[in-house]
């Protein structure tokens, strides 16, 4: 072995065996995964979470323009970015979960956890928004958490809604 | 009455607390608690991250493989048995995402011979100063894509030429090959 294979060796063996990213990848990976089923689903269910994202877009949208045109302000290009509009998501959210009787308590406290997660991403990364409205990213990765958070509500009301059936068989 | 105290227990080796916490981690992750999948990103984020970087040797690319790496281990955390730690299995998922992404250039390179030094010579200079002394990890950047990727996985993770060969898809003697150079051209590096 001559100096230089020495040299390469130490200096493989002086790599660190741990670098931290630029970025926190977490609210992405977050925005990737919330709600995501990990077995086949059927198709009606797609159309339940469909119809409820709509759902909630809609009421969220009608709030906001309610509200600025209340308060005489010009609606925001995202409408959607205020604390107050986080607060009537994350309530809604919880009433969701809270009504799911049939889910044991530990259940939905897993949920609503995993609610507060995303809720918390799309905080950031309307922050992050705040700094650079027309980033496409952060723009996908928001409405991929809007879709996840309606997926998580859906599959929640549909595991409800199928004991309800049962026990009105 | 011999009482559960007094006997004797065979040797076992004592799980570590961070084994036993990852079990714990990984049980709930799988019951979909994503607060416990966060604790185990956390964890292991900056060992998958530098395997990423050294093997895509692009931040970028490297940010979004490991991104790629949890969000498949979330879906594949219920097929997980535990046999081996949670980092060990992700860190083995960001491996192959990252070679997924090289899988033409990794064909290409199937096809390249040792002594195809008009591809392997191509390596650009580093923007490093030369008075500073070497940064191994903007050397290892500047390898072709093929060469890189061998000696991160045969001198840094310390896989087999063999296990080269099933992750990468390039033949035993050619991942021998691009080893040889991946060292010759850091070495050249290292003198300068």
């Amino acid at each position: 072995m001559n100096a230089n294979d020495d040299k390469l060796q130490k200096a493989v063996e002086r790599l660190p065996r741990e670098i931290a990213p630029a970025h926190d990848l977490w609210p992405g990976i977050a925005a990737r995964i919330a709600g995501r089923p990990r077995t086949v689903r059927p198709l009606w269910s797609y159309a339940m979470a469909a119809s409820l994202l709509l759902a909630v877009a809609a009421g969220s949208l009608w709030l906001g323009i309610g509200r600025h045109a209340a308060d005489g302000n010009p609606v925001s290009a995202s409408g959607v970015g205020d604390n107050a509009y986080f607060a009537q998501r994350a309530a809604f959210a919880e009433s969701t979960v809270q009504k799911a009787t049939n889910l044991s308590p530990a259940t939905r406290a897993v949920i609503l956890k995993n609610l507060r997660i995303i809720e918390s991403s799309m905080q950031q990364i309307q922050q992050a928004l705040a700094t650079d409205p027309n980033n496409p990213r952060l723009r996908a990765l928001l409405y991929d958490l809007y879709q996840n958070e309606a997926r998580l509500l859906a599959a929640t009301q549909q595991t409800q809604a199928q004991t309800n059936v049962r026990n009105d068989l | 009455m011999e009482t559960a105290t007094a006997m004797q227990l065979p040797n076992l080796p004592t799980p570590s607390p961070a084994a036993d916490e990852d079990l714990s981690l990984t049980a709930r992750a799988r019951d979909g608690d994503m607060a416990a999948f966060e604790q185990l990103y956390r964890r292991y984020v900056g060992r998958v991250y530098a395997v990423c970087l050294r093997l895509a040797g692009n931040p970028s690319l490297a940010e979004e493989c490991t991104q790629d790496a949890f969000v498949r281990a979330w879906e594949a955390l219920p097929k997980f048995r535990g046999e081996s730690r949670f980092g060990t299995w992700v860190h083995r998922i960001a491996v192959n995402a990252v070679l997924e992404r090289h899988r033409t250039q990794l064909r290409q390179a199937a096809w390249v011979t040792v002594k195809d030094d008009a591809v392997l010579e191509a390596v650009p200079a580093g923007d490093e100063d030369p008075g500073k002394g070497l940064d191994l990890e903007q050397c290892i950047a500047t390898l072709p894509p093929a060469a890189r990727m061998v000696f991160v996985l045969f001198d840094v993770e310390g896989h087999s030429h063999e296990e080269i060969a099933e992750l990468t898809g390039l033949a035993v003697g050619t991942s021998k090959a691009h080893l040889h150079r991946a060292r010759q051209l850091l070495r050249a590096r290292l003198e300068t």
